[in-house]
This record gives C-alpha cells, sequence and structure tokens, in this order.
C-alpha cells in the first residue's frame, strides 16, 4: 500500500520536473539557490539577502543549498550541470568564475557557456593593507620598498580572489611579492597584525576593525570603498587598469528560457531597490550593483580576461 | 568599568526571562545536535541565524553560544556511551569513556564529565573576564612555525596514548595524516590522492571516519563478541558517580581546564589539541598510568574539562580582536556583524551590555546544561541496557542519517562503509583507531602552518629552532618520546614474561 503510494508520488514528481518551466507560472515550486560555499563568510549574506528577495518578490520559497568545498569549484560544477528549468540556481563570484577556471584543472567549467547571467547583486572592495609596523605610507614607498627587497616582502590572502588582486598589483607596479596563502581571512590577521607577514589584501570591510594594527595602502575598486573614504584607489595613484573586485551575482545552467531569465532579473533587481536592502549590504561593505543579464555577461567576460593576463604574466600553471 | 561591575551588568542582562529562555533553548539544541553525528553546531548556527534578526543582538548571540558549547556536552554523551566522537574534541573522551561504559560504570562517566565541564566552564568564564587581554597578547605571540611545533607535539603525544607499542601508534599516527592529505593541496590547490573523483577533491571528512572507524568497527566486534555481551552490558550499582570517582576527578578537571584554558584561544587548533593535551598530562602523572584506556575516570574528567575550557576561551580572540577561530565562531562573528555589532577591540566598550550580557550567559548556560544533563543520565544508561540487536541498528541508521545530511549524496556512506571494514581490519590487526583519527585531524592542519612558516622565512627551516616556543614545542617532543617509549617496552616485556 504504502510502495504504491510512494511510487505514485515519484512519478508524479518526475513528470514535475521534466520539461521546462511555463514562463507565465514560473516559479510554480520551490528553488533551489546553490552556495558553493560553506555557511557563513561573505557569501551567507549576500544569499541569503538575495533568496529572501526572491522568496518574497516571486511567492515561492528560494532555498540556500550550502555545497562547499575545493574553493567553491564543487558546488559551481553540480550548478553548471544542473537542469536548466529555472529550479536550480548558482551563486556566481568572482573567486569561482574569475579565478578557478585559471587557477585549477578541476574547474572543468566555462564561466562564460557554461552558465545563463542572470545578474550582478554587490561588489566588495578590497584594499591593499601593511603591518602597522611596516615603514610605509603611501603606495609610492610601497613599491619602492618591494623594490629593494626583491621578493622578500609577503602578502597574505584568504581567498583566490584576493590573489588575483595580489598578482595584479605586482603584474602593474613591476615588483615581486612571495604570496602566502591562507584558508580564511581571519587565520591571516594574526600574522600580519604582528609583523610576520608584511601586507594583506583583503575585503574593505574586514580591514576596518583592525585598523591601527593594520594601514590600508590603497583600494582595487574603481571608486573609493564607502567604508575606508581616505584610502585612494590605485587608478587616482596613477594605474588605470588596476580595477578588483569581489563580486556576488546569480547565474543559472546554460539554456534558460529568455522569459525566465528576465522575470528572475527584474525581481532581483526590484529587492536590491529597496532602501533596506542596501543599508545591509553597505553596512556589511558591500556596494550594490544591479545589472540586466547582458551588461552581467559582458561583466563576467570582462573579469575572465582580466583574470587571465594577470595569470599569464605571472606564469602560474593550472593544477 | 571594572570587572565586577561589568559582570553585575552582565549577569542583569542574561537574567532576563527572554534571555534565559533563549539560553535554555540554545543549550538544549547544542546538546541535541552534538548528541547526532553528523549535523554540527556550524550547520545548526547558519540555519538559525535568520531567526536572531528579530531579536535584540544580546539574545540572538546567546543562542546561538548556547548552541555552540551545549554542543560539546552532547558530543561527549555520544563518545561514552557509543563510542562515536561527536567532534574532534570528543575524541580522547572515547577511550576511557567507552570503557567506563562497558564496564557498567557509564552514569558514572557521564555525569564526571557533565561536572568536569560546568567547572571548566565557571573557571574559564572566569578567566575571560579578569585575562582577556593577556591572553589575546598569546594569540599574536603564535607564528606558524609555533603551531607547526605544537600540532607535531599532540601528534606524537596521541601516538604515544596507545596501548601497544609506540611504534605503532606512531605508525597509526602517520598513516592518519596520509588519508588526511587526500584532498586539495590548501596553497596550490593540486588535487593530492583524488584519483580524479570530485568528491573527493574536498578530502575526507572527519564524521566519516569517525562513524566508520569507531562506530561501525565497534558494532562489528560487539557483535562477534555476542555470548560474552550478555553479562558486562548490566549495569552494576547506582549509576552516579561514587565518592571516589569525585575525588579522583577533582584535581584532573582543574589540571584540565588549565590546560583546556590556554590552549583554547589558540584559533583553529585550541579544543582538539586542548583535550589531547590534557589526557596526556593527565596519564603522564598518574600513578598507574596502565589505568587508562581501562575505563580510568581521570581520562574523562581531564578530556572533557579541558575540551570545555577550551570552547569557552575560544570566545576571546573572536569577541576582542575580531579575529574567529574556526568557522563556527567565524559564523557567530557573522551573525553579530549582520546584526549591527562589529566585534572587535572595540566592542567591550561600546556596547559593554551585549560583550558581558553574553559572558555571563556562558555561566548560566553551563548550569542549566548541567541540571539538564545530570538527570538524563538515568534515561541514557536505561538506553544502554536496550537489547543490542535493537540498539546497534539505532545507532547506524542515525549516524548515517546525520552524516548524509552533511552533504546529501550516497558517496559519503560508501566512504563511511570502507572506513567501517578498514577499522575493523586494524582492531584484528590490534592497531589503535585514535592516533588515526588524530591523524587525520592534525595532519592538514600540521602541513598548512609548516608550510606556511617555510614560505613566511623564505625556505629557511631555522625558524623552527628561532622561535622559543617552537623551541619549547620540539623539545617537549623529544621527551615525550623518550619518555614513553621505555615504560612500554617495560610494560610489555613485564606482560609477555
Amino acid at each position: 500500500m504504502f510502495t504504491r503510494r510512494l511510487a505514485v508520488m515519484v512519478l508524479a514528481a518526475s513528470a514535475a520536473l521534466t520539461g521546462a518551466a511555463q514562463a507565465a507560472d514560473y516559479p510554480t515550486r520551490p528553488v533551489q539557490y546553490i552556495v558553493p560555499f560553506g555557511a557563513g563568510g561573505a557569501a551567507e549574506l549576500a544569499s541569503r539577502v538575495v533568496s529572501e528577495g526572491f522568496t518574497e518578490i516571486l511567492g515561492q520559497p528560494f532555498v540556500i543549498e550550502n555545497r562547499p568545498g575545493a574553493n567553491g569549484i564543487i558546488g559551481t560544477v553540480f550548478g553548471a550541470k544542473a537542469a536548466p528549468d529555472g529550479y536550480t540556481l548558482l551563486q556566481a563570484n568572482g573567486a569561482t568564475f574569475s579565478v578557478n577556471p585559471l587557477l585549477y584543472k578541476a574547474a572543468t567549467y566555462d564561466p562564460t557557456k557554461d552558465f545563463t547571467p542572470i545578474g550582478l547583486v554587490a561588489r566588495q572592495p578590497y584594499v591593499i593593507a601593511v603591518s602597522a609596523g611596516l615603514p610605509v605610507n603611501n603606495l609610492a614607498e610601497l613599491i619602492a620598498l618591494a623594490k629593494q627587497k626583491n621578493g622578500a616582502l609577503t602578502y597574505a590572502t584568504g581567498s583566490t580572489s584576493h590573489q588575483l588582486a595580489g598578482e595584479l598589483f605586482q603584474k602593474e607596479a613591476g615588483i615581486k611579492l612571495t604570496h602566502v596563502p591562507y584558508n580564511a581571512t581571519n587565520l591571516a590577521l594574526p600574522d600580519v597584525i604582528s609583523g610576520r607577514v608584511d601586507l594583506i589584501v583583503t575585503a574593505a570591510y574586514t580591514a576596518v576593525p583592525q585598523l591601527g594594527k593594520i594601514r590600508p595602502i590603497a583600494a582595487t575598486s574603481a571608486e573609493r570603498a564607502k567604508l575606508l573614504p581616505d584610502v585612494p584607489t590605485f587608478k587616482e595613484l596613477g594605474y588605470p587598469n588596476f580595477v578588483v573586485e569581489g563580486w556576488f551575482g546569480v547565474s543559472a545552467p546554460a539554456g534558460l528560457p529568455p522569459e525566465v531569465v528576465k522575470t528572475l532579473n527584474t525581481a532581483l533587481n526590484k529587492h536590491l531597490q529597496q532602501p533596506k536592502v542596501k543599508e545591509t549590504f553597505d553596512k556589511a561593505g558591500f556596494e550594490v550593483t544591479p545589472s540586466t543579464p547582458e551588461e552581467f555577461a559582458g561583466f563576467i567576460k570582462h573579469e575572465l580576461e582580466t583574470g587571465k593576463s594577470v595569470v599569464e604574466a605571472a606564469g602560474i600553471e593550472p593544477q | 568599568m571594572d570587572a565586577f561591575h561589568a559582570l553585575g551588568l552582565g549577569f542583569q542582562v542574561a537574567s532576563s526571562p527572554l534571555n534565559l529562555l533563549y539560553c535554555f533553548i540554545g543549550v538544549s539544541l547544542g546538546t541535541l545536535i552534538g548528541i547526532l553525528p553528523g549535523v554540527g553546531p556550524l550547520l545548526t548556527i547558519a540555519m538559525l541565524i535568520p531567526l536572531t534578526f528579530g531579536m535584540p543582538p544580546e539574545s540572538g548571540v546567546i543562542m546561538l553560544a548556547g548552541i555552540y558549547y551545549g554542543a560539546s556536552y552532547g558530543g561527549s554523551t555520544a563518545a561514552i556511551l557509543v563510542n562515536i566522537p561527536g567532534e574532534p574534541s570528543s575524541v580522547v573522551t572515547c577511550i576511557d569513556g567507552y570503557q567506563m561504559a562497558r564496564q557498567g560504570r557509564g552514569g558514572a562517566a557521564l555525569a564526571i564529565a557533565a561536572i568536569g565541564s560546568f567547572v571548566a566552564g565557571t573557571i574559564g568564564t572566569a578567566l575571560i573576564v579578569f585575562f582577556a587581554p593577556i591572553l589575546q597578547k598569546w594569540v599574536i605571540n603564535f607564528g606558524p612555525e609555533d603551531y607547526a611545533t605544537l600540532i607535531l607535539m599532540a601528534l606524537i603525544a596521541t601516538a604515544t596514548l596507545v596501548q601497544g607499542s609506540v611504534l605503532n601508534g606512531i605508525g597509526m599516527a602517520l598513516l592518519g595524516v596520509l588519508v588526511g592529505l587526500v584532498g586539495m593541496d590548501p596553497m596550490t590547490g593540486a588535487s593530492r590522492f583524488t584519483f580524479g573523483s570530485l568528491e573527493l577533491m574536498e578530502g575526507i571528512d572527519f564524521v566519516v571516519v569517525a562513524i566508520g572507524v569507531f562506530a561501525i568497527a565497534e558494532i562489528v566486534q560487539n557483535l562477534n563478541e555476542a555470548q560474552d555481551r550478555q553479562n558486562n552490558v548490566a549495569p552494576t550499582g547506582s549509576i552516579w558517580p561514587r565518592l571516589a570517582d569525585l575525588k579522583a576527578s577533582w584535581l584532573p578537571i582543574l589540571r584540565g581546564t588549565g590546560i583546556g584554558a590556554l590552549f583554547g584561544i589558540l584559533p583553529g587548533t585550541g579544543p582538539t589539541i586542548s583535550s589531547i593535551a590534557a589526557y596526556f598530562f593527565e596519564r603522564r602523572i598518574a600513578r598507574d598510568p596502565s589505568r587508562f584506556g581501562r575505563g580510568a575516570i581521570e581520562g574523562v574528567a581531564s578530556a572533557e574539562s579541558a575540551n570545555n575550557a577550551a570552547a569557552q576561551t575560544a570566545f576571546i580572540p573572536t569577541m576582542t580582536m575580531g579575529i574567529p577561530g574556526s568557522a563556527t565562531m567565524a559564523m557567530l562573528l557573522g551573525a553579530l556583524m549582520m546584526n549591527g555589532v562589529n566585534p572587535g577591540p572595540n566592542m567591550i566598550n561600546e556596547r559593554p551590555e551585549l560583550f558581558w550580557g553574553l559572558i555571563a550567559s556562558m555561566w548560566i548556560g553551563n548550569l542549566m546544561l548541567l541540571v539538564l544533563n545530570l538527570p538524563l543520565i538515568g534515561i541514557w544508561v536505561k538506553i544502554l541496557s536496550v537489547p543490542y540487536r535493537w540498539l546497534f541498528p539505532g545507532i547506524l541508521v542515525f549516524s548515517a542519517l546525520g552524516l548524509f545530511s552533511l552533504n546529501l549524496r550516497a558517496f559519503d556512506l560508501y566512504l563511511m562503509l570502507g572506513f567501517g571494514v578498514a577499522g575493523h581490519l586494524l582492531s584484528r590487526l590490534r592497531c589503535e583507531p585514535v592516533p588515526f583519527i588524530i591523524g587525520i585531524i592534525l595532519g592538514p592542519m600540521l602541513e598548512e602552518h609548516f608550510r606556511r612558516a617555510m614560505v613566511i622565512s623564505h625556505g629557511d627551516p631555522s625558524v623552527f629552532i628561532k622561535s622559543w616556543l617552537s623551541l619549547l614545542f620540539l623539545g617537549l617532543t623529544v621527551a615525550i618520546v623518550l619518555l614513553m617509549a621505555p615504560r612500554k617496552r617495560l610494560r610489555a616485556e613485564a606482560a609477555a614474561a
């Protein structure tokens, strides 16, 4: 008796799963939102705000599913392979889309082909900060010191997108630094504070509570970070090509019907315009950046190309 | 504001009926998930953070923190009763705790674990209040070379804790390190020992090995000895600890607390190393070390006190410096930030009611856990007396469910079965599982810190000798091997004679 009911349920469910969603009714059941990182961290806030927004505006529960592992590769690969019916979405971010395909052979996905971009959510400015004990007060002095030490200066990173900023810094300034990777920024902080490591590339947001122990030298974004308005950007300091930011966006497997993309994008941007949402992101050091799907696609391409040139210049081979 | 005044404020905040309720919910939930293998405090805290948005930040943090240290109470329950370490810090509790349960003294073990944890929690809280600034400096002084040698010391110490030969123990620890290396290279991202499998790229999870090697192997062994089991299970006498137990435990509890408080502050490594160090220390200074591993109450008392003290002091770097020591702490930090609080050096001044309220509620939470857990012991012991043919499928099902809930994939379950087979082989070959699993936990950490130390020193290995802390730990490592080995040989010879 029970098995018969179970069989009917399974048949019904599989019938519902096959076939693309009807655009007019989308969504008609809960949607899975894959976040390729573990619970906690910057990804958490961004994904939570987005899923709550979708749930509120589109009326169906959008459920976060954390699939961590391999610097985000595992979750992203899973997202790429899912059915493009609009019921599985993926959080895209700088690390998984712009950096991992260049550094890891295991990242078998192509960020420009295997996904349907839906929209950008927010960008996060990074800063390059030095340990308080290092005798440099501005970028020019830092570059001079780096040239003098010829590779002996160390810089810490908590994620691969920080590393990209660090490599770009070396390329643009013509210097060599020694990279010290950490699994998370919070593990790097004691070493930078104590001066064991000289520099750190981190989000402006993380640097603020540590001001006094570390000294931000320059911001890597196009405009000054709202949380650190006194820190000049690389662009201002004479490096107009140097723009790197952490970013989060929403994407889906390739082949999503355009009507569904439009529905999601409109809902996303509507949610991002709300002052309450802007405030939440501002407090966390993010800058909300609504976009159209085409703009997002262009953005991803641009980020990937920046990454490629940096990785090639640095001579890093994919592992 | 002086410490007493601040504490007074804290207790005022923490004893409001609302906060008491949240504290209670937090610790109860924490205990529950601590007992179930798989789902841990990290996941639970992550899921409950949205609930805290509607509450005042103190209440939210009190509840989430309650889950965190409640989980270590629950973890020790599982370790003692069914030999499944719920958390890495409960592994050491399995050694003597489970043996005590098999001898019918499970109730005493649970009670001493609860009492020890409470004492540790109380003292730990006091330490936070009075010594936070000093302890903070301690964290900054620890460089990667110091972490590396400290972990090496803990690894070797664990290897010498075994019943068999020290060589066997070291071999198992190294095997554990090897298994722990499976996955992505933390620095370069290269895949190691993954055989092209995407799932293995994450590495092998502690829970998988814990259930496979500890639970499954133990169940298989018990089923093998089915005839003898009937005689062993019946609990004899009172389930409460005897006076002798209490007398024997109070010093180990204090010592464990001290060691745990000290190591708990170190990010990442703290809680696991604390219990190992405390257990090892206790065994080293015991009058009759051969009792350890066979149900010595001191082993349970020291390990449990250490890991609870470590759980408390782990809050120090998180709250006072904004530097979380573990993923769970990072979550708590994130929860605070999402609620508009910025943990860091200024938090004590800007939001004294939150900081001291949290401290006070930690003490209240520990009290609640003691009151909660002691009566439950009777229920747990009754569960133990369920006929084994009903008990072990239940254990297996819960373990598998808990493991599956982590990543929602069958691969983990296959891996668990594989480790179950391996665990059975190991016990047949009289190889100890404890150094093996500790090797899996500590191996990757050791590698990370060692390589980082080498990168920072630009390839110069003398950094391990230049730091006095590192030199100290290296010296202790050598001392441990020298001290433990001959005793083992003598005992083995005596046993053979």
